[in-house]
């Protein structure tokens, strides 16, 4: 009998939102999948690409960047240029032939602790269903094998 | 001393909650629905005190109760509820569950109205549509008020509005009668489809899409049992006003009764599966829109609509007995939406005669604006846009506090007293704010308005006669019929007078 | 030219040294696995936590303890720091939003520089919301790897000082507002108190008596206003708004926009001789909540403060075709000026006090009560403005319809809250209060007649409140019945108000004569937008929400803002005035050092290979970034560079993102920092 596929999905949050909402989904002891590892980062305006090719490189099978809505970034911006930043980058993944659908974005705020966990439940879902990121871990072998010369 | 129940874990309390969706934790007895009900003053335990007895778990002393046989379905209780319950549904469910299990009120009342459900079930299950002159007998026999309404009924027959005929001809009946039969004994079946949760949270009335009818369109029609009936008047208004509005009416081949009061009040499934198959019907027929012109009939098509889009149970059951699926497509629209959807010049250049001088009060009774959700039509509170369709005949439409209050709907036969201390209520207030005659949607309305009305005035003896007109009647007259062409003559409040000295 | 270079050269590899300095040494990291008594124990297996934390290279000490928060549990880290010159901590355990503070804390006292400490959230993230007890220990060692990877390449990093602007801003003038700013002021600080309308009082001048003590609301008021007004530390600017804030704690920098009265006040005397002349004497009155007239030149009220009158121009017919102008020509001192223009006012202020309070709700929301429809009836506030002395009928309780005495009124409690209907899911706290109130003033005045209350339940929970209910009921015969109205209708000049007595089990009629509905108090139109001017969150509805509900209720979610009053919460004028002075406590605790500290979160830019892009300089929110010459040694521009001011920047890290050379980097969050924590993963 096959262990079910536990996808690794890395999620990059900012702390004053969607962290204290984790947060808050914590102290309600609302309960969730556990294949989500969170990454702390102050706003998601600090989220630079290559974090999520870095996560993709490490074996992660989806990502998720979530932050504050928009009008309401403690740092009064930050989620507007990770926003547009996004646009961009899923064009460049589209291109690249990463599956725009491994790598999700949402708004979380501080109070919605009952969105994370039915997010994160949701999330872990559609990774399963696409399965584990076999081409992407197969190029990271190729790159990572010694070079003959 | 009786120990209260409060976990609620028992199946009768377990059933309440999956066919109303309530969570009766959320009850905080705040007693709003009590004081709103227009029969509460006449229950033994007003719907505040069936909600606490359903609460603590004392279901049985529910059943029991008088007020099941009260409860006139006008659903101004789950209207206002603040924490969003619906307690017109625990009536309806507490009252199929003690018909089931015989547990019930030893009341006279009880016996009345359940002798004119019975009677009015049997009568649909063997015609597949309403034979109010059978029904009137049977409820007769059946309860011994020979008296009640026999001058009316003599009337009615001279009128034509009950043909005693069309018992023995057969003409006025489903033919696939098979179906009718396959549909009540699905109903005994319980489903187990359980309704969608309700929890407190914000209600707001969003009106329904707006949809336009030009001149021109063919339409589906569905008369109901009373427009064939009691309520001729309005059948042929209504005929007559979209004749001038060059609309065209198709009749739905081999329409059925949509089960009215009597069905959704003893059984909900039968409440379902009596309008679905005019709504199989009506799809297979290629309608887009359906007229309507009854409240209730309208109410029970378009809530049966929303359930049957929400389950492919349902659907399928529908297919099996029919051998259609119902797509869902056809709507069923009322009167007034019928009117409101017109573009407003095709109804302003009609108008040859405009109704001057005449102060209306608009009765929209309860059916027309609740559910809120479903009907889409009007504010529930205050609602305006019949007024603005009589204002734009020339009318004066006055303003009243009783638009939306109960008439005592299907009541009428079981609960005559009651029904005339609503309409009394109702005629008294459209009188004081200078109203001298009203306009009603609805066939049940304008019986407890109109026919009840002189004895409500002897009885209380404080009312002018008030004419009760359909506003489809208003519209004919409106665009140049002669008022007696639209049988504004059957009426048992004389009404000819106000409208031909226009 | 080549000494710049030479300069260069020494800079870089001091950089690189620095930030590789915890690599090169041996990294000797302490890992701290906390049970939280059962809260993570219960579900992860600290034991195996503690086993795979150990052979994690670079981990020195790796342990488990019950408490670690505790006072025991705080020595036996700082003992392990010591005795194993640990280069690094990470503690394992809630929230860093709980106790990152504590246990930096507790490594600066050990002599670790407390940025060299994190915390990885198992309880939070982990324990609490898996149900797996493998999965959980397994994340738990994830998370915990991944931190112990991000505190090896930890900087030290040292707080930064900033200085403080000793002057407060209250925003809103009433009660909470005025106890703020005077008790700021009573400590010697400079306050700036900004209220929108031309006079202070708020509400609570509108009232007619105060619960429970049935104090004449504008006598007790009135003289702090006056206080206020004349307080030498205390710059009262009425009619104005507050525009834009910007800035941090300690360096707000706050623009005002004072609207123009049309009235000079320095020559206005308050004589009054100009709203006697005005001919416009019809608008409604707002402070009169409709019930009463006033001018288009005008004051709300008699007691306002400043004296002064506003001129309403929309109403004015000077403003609306050039004619009139009757005030001018009553004016003995040249007050009036018609082409006065709204002022802005650009200030610098340390600490800021928002006290903008609540509306009434609009009760036409219930089509049922016919609130709007039916002139008799009406809110509680305007029920007040009735029983006031200065009010519209001075004192006498009138029907608006026909000024006729009613002889018997309905109360409708619960009239807009408590009702998740209509979406108001609160408890408006004061309503059962003043309609007790209401009831008590109505039978003094009106001797004889009758009151009947509607409530669903009696909230009486202060102090002489629930005597103060009985003495209605007792004293002053006020007639409860419980239950909710269903619908409220006019016939023949009565108020027909059906509803239930659920204790009776009846519905009941009764034919009054006037109905008031307690209304909830509601956030302020224009809350949310205001929160969002000034940056601090809201709730559902609107009002302000607090750092902590429980612990830290005057504070604001952004540091340097605190919260007073009602647009807070709902609440009655004792709480208000508390608030208040807690605020004020707060603010003054903050003036009372020399100089702020600052987290050292904050972004720093390479100068050697930093390009002038300029791309940071747009990205920051904070324009924290300055251009910085780089000059040779005659004095030559060499080029420009990116600069971080370490007094504004926030530590957000949207500069690091837009930087194309890698060039600036955020402390505590770094690029490699990062990395390292995903790599971390398993």
């Amino acid at each position: 009998m096959s262990e079910q596929f536990e996808p690794k999905i890395v999620a990059f949050v900012c702390t004053y939102c969607t962290y204290a909402g984790a947060d808050l989904a914590g102290t309600s002891r609302l309960k969730y999948a556990p294949n989500v590892r969170l990454i702390r980062l102050p706003c998601t305006g600090r989220i630079s690409p290559m974090f999520i090719l870095k996560a993709l490189q490490k074996g992660a099978d989806g990502i998720l960047i979530s932050g504050c809505h928009p009008g309401d970034c403690h740092f009064t911006h930050g989620n507007y240029h990770a926003r547009r930043r996004w646009m961009v980058f899923r064009s460049l993944l589209e291109f690249t032939g990463i599956p725009a659908e491994r790598v999700k974005y949402s708004w979380i705020s501080a109070a919605e602790g009952v969105k994370f966990a039915e997010l994160i439940n949701a999330i872990t879902e559609d990774i399963r269903a696409l399965g584990p990121f076999v081409q992407y871990h197969g190029l990271v072998e190729e790159t990572q094998s010694q070079v003959s010369l | 001393m009786s120990t209260i129940d409060l976990t609620g874990k028992d199946s009768l309390r377990h059933q309440l909650e999956e066919s109303t969706g309530n969570n009766y934790h959320c009850c905080y007895q705040c007693g709003k629905c009590t004081a709103g009900c227009p029969a509460g003053a006449f229950m033994d335990n007003p719907p505040a005190r069936i909600m606490r007895l359903v609460q603590a778990g004392a279901i049985e002393e529910a059943m029991r109760s008088d007020s099941l046989w009260y409860c006139v379905g006008c659903q101004t209780c789950t209207a206002r509820c603040p924490q969003n319950m619906d307690i017109a549904g625990t009536m309806d469910t507490l009252r199929s569950i003690a018909i089931e299990k015989d547990i019930v009120s030893e009341d006279r009342s009880k016996k009345l109205v359940a002798a004119f459900h019975t009677s009015f079930l049997n009568n649909v299950r063997k015609y597949g549509r309403l034979q109010e002159l059978s029904l009137v007998n049977s409820y007769k026999l059946r309860t011994k008020t020979f008296m009640q309404d026999a001058g009316s009924g003599v009337k009615m027959i001279m009128q034509g509005k009950i043909n005693p005929m069309h018992n023995i001809g057969g003409k006025a009946s489903v033919k696939a009668k098979d179906q009718i039969e396959k549909i009540f004994e699905a109903a005994l079946k319980h489903s187990h489809h359980p309704a969608p949760k309700r929890r407190p949270v914000k209600k707001e009335f969003a009106p329904r899409a707006p949809f336009s009818i030009r001149p021109g369109m063919t339409i589906g029609y569905y008369p109901g049992c009373s427009l064939s009936g009691t309520a001729m008047e309005y059948d042929v208004s209504v005929r007559k006003m979209c004749s001038l509005l060059d609309i065209n009416l198709q009749d739905i081949k081999d329409w059925n009764c949509c089960g009215a009061t009597s069905a959704h009040a003893t059984n909900h499934k039968l409440a379902i599966l009596l309008p679905a198959r005019n709504q199989a019907l009506a799809d297979d027929q290629g309608f887009d829109y359906v007229l309507a012109p009854c409240a209730a009939c309208q109410n029970r098509q378009v809530t049966t609509r929303l359930s049957l889009k929400e389950s492919p149970e349902l659907r399928a059951e529908i297919r099996s007995i029919t051998g259609i699926e119902p797509t869902c497509r056809a709507e069923f629209i009322g009167v007034s939406q019928l009117l409101e959807s017109l573009d407003p010049e095709e109804l302003s250049k009609r108008v040859k005669k405009p109704l001057e001088k005449l102060n209306l009060a608009c009765y929209y009774g309860c059916l027309l604006v609740r559910p809120m959700e479903a009907m889409g039509f009007d504010d529930q509170e205050n609602p305006r846009k019949m007024e603005s369709l009589v204002a734009a005949l020339g009318a004066n439409p006055v303003e009243w506090a009783f638009k939306t209050e109960c008439c005592g709907a299907g009541l009428t036969l079981a609960q005559q007293p009651l029904v005339e201390e609503l309409t009394h209520e109702i005629a008294k207030n459209a009188s004081l704010n200078g109203a001298d005659a009203f306009v009603v949607a609805c066939p049940l309305c304008h019986a407890n308005l109109d026919m009840r009305q002189e004895n409500m005035r002897k009885r209380f003896g404080d009312v002018k006669p008030m004419p009760v007109y359909y506003i489809s009647e208003l519209v004919a007259i409106a665009c140049g019929a002669d008022p007696a062409e639209v049988a504004v003559g059957k009426h048992f409040v004389p009404a000819l007078d106000m409208v031909s000295k226009l | 030219m080549w000494i710049v270079a030479a300069r260069c050269q020494v800079l870089i590899p001091v950089i690189i040294a620095a930030s590789y300095k915890n690599i090169v040494t041996m990294a000797k990291i302490g890992v701290f696995i906390c049970h939280c008594g059962e809260n993570i124990a219960g579900k992860v297996d600290t034991s195996r936590l503690v086993a795979a934390l150990e052979d994690h290279p670079g981990v020195a000490v790796s342990v488990e303890y019950k408490y670690f928060c505790s006072d025991p549990g705080q020595e036996s880290v700082k003992r392990a720091i010591r005795e194993n010159n640990l280069t690094g901590v990470v503690v394992a355990a809630c929230s860093p939003r709980m106790h990152e503070a504590t246990f930096r804390k507790a490594c600066a006292e050990a002599g670790l520089n407390p940025y060299l400490c994190e915390i990885a959230n198992i309880r939070e993230h982990c324990s609490w919301v898996h149900t797996d007890s493998d999965m959980a220990t397994e994340k738990a060692i994830d998370i915990t790897r991944s931190i112990v990877e991000k505190v090896k390449l930890n900087n030290t990093l040292h707080p930064i000082e900033v200085p403080v602007t000793r002057r407060a801003l209250v925003i809103g003038g009433g009660i909470a507002g005025i106890q703020a700013a005077l008790d700021i002021a009573n400590a010697g600080q400079e306050v700036v108190l900004v209220e929108r309308e031309p006079s202070l009082g708020g509400h609570m001048a509108q009232l007619s008596e105060t619960f429970p003590t049935l104090d004449c609301s504008q006598c007790i008021m009135t003289p702090r206003m006056v206080e206020a007004a004349q307080h030498p530390n205390i710059r009262l600017l009425t009619y104005s708004e507050v525009e834009s804030v910007d800035g941090y704690i300690g360096n707000f920098k706050v623009r005002i926009r004072m609207k123009s009265r049309f009235v000079d006040t320095q020559a206005c005397t308050g004589c009054g001789d100009c709203y006697t002349k005005c001919p416009v004497k019809k608008i409604p009155s707002e402070f009169d909540c409709g019930l009463g007239k006033r001018t288009a030149i005008f004051t709300p009220f008699a007691q306002s403060v400043p004296n002064n009158p506003v001129i309403d121009k929309a109403n004015c017919i000077y403003f609306k075709n050039g004619k009139c102008k009757l005030c001018v020509k009553a004016c003995k001192f040249d007050a009036i000026d018609f082409t006065f223009e709204d002022q802005y006012l650009d200030l610098e202020i340390g600490a800021i006090v928002v006290a903008t309070g609540f509306q009434v709700q609009d009760t036409a929301m219930y089509g049922e009560y016919g609130y709007g429809k039916y002139a008799d009836v009406i809110t509680g506030l305007q029920f007040e403005r009735l029983a006031s002395a200065s009010g519209p009928t001075a004192g006498k309780i009138r029907r608006p319809s026909d000024q006729k005495e009613p002889q018997h009124i309905v109360f409708i409690q619960c009239a807009g809250s408590r009702d998740p209907s209509k979406g108001v899911r609160y408890c408006s706290k004061i309503c059962c209060m003043y309609t007790a109130k209401h009831a008590m003033l109505y039978t003094h005045k009106v001797h004889g007649g009758k009151t009947s209350i509607f409530y669903m339940d009696i909230r009486a929970a202060g102090k002489g409140y629930d005597e103060f209910t009985r003495r209605a009921i007792e004293e002053d015969e006020a007639s409860y019945l419980r239950g909710r109205v269903s619908k409220v209708w006019e016939e023949n000049g009565k108020l027909m108000v059906r509803g239930v007595d659920t204790l009776l089990g009846r519905p009941v009629e009764i034919a009054a004569d006037m109905v008031v509905l307690a209304t909830a108090m509601v956030p302020q139109p224009g809350a949310k937008e205001f929160a969002k001017t000034i940056g601090i969150g809201y709730d559902e509805y609107g009002f302000y929400n607090e750092a902590h509900l429980k612990l830290r209720p005057v504070e604001s979610s952004t540091a340097g803002i605190f919260l007073a009053g009602a647009c807070q919460s709902p609440k009655d004028i004792p709480d208000s005035v508390s608030q208040a002075s807690a605020s004020a406590s707060k603010v003054l605790a903050l003036f009372s050092k020399d100089k702020l500290e600052r987290e050292p979160v904050i972004a720093s830019c390479n100068e050697a290979t930093c390009a002038g892009c300029w791309g940071c300089v747009l990205a920051c929110p904070y324009n924290a970034i300055e251009k910085k010459d780089i000059l040779d040694r005659s004095g030559r521009l060499v080029k420009q560079v990116a600069s971080v001011n370490p007094g504004l920047c926030q530590g957000c890290g949207t500069c690091v993102t837009f930087c194309r050379s890698n060039s600036i980097d955020l402390a505590g969050f770094t690029e490699k920092q990062i990395f390292a924590e995903v790599m971390g993963l398993s």
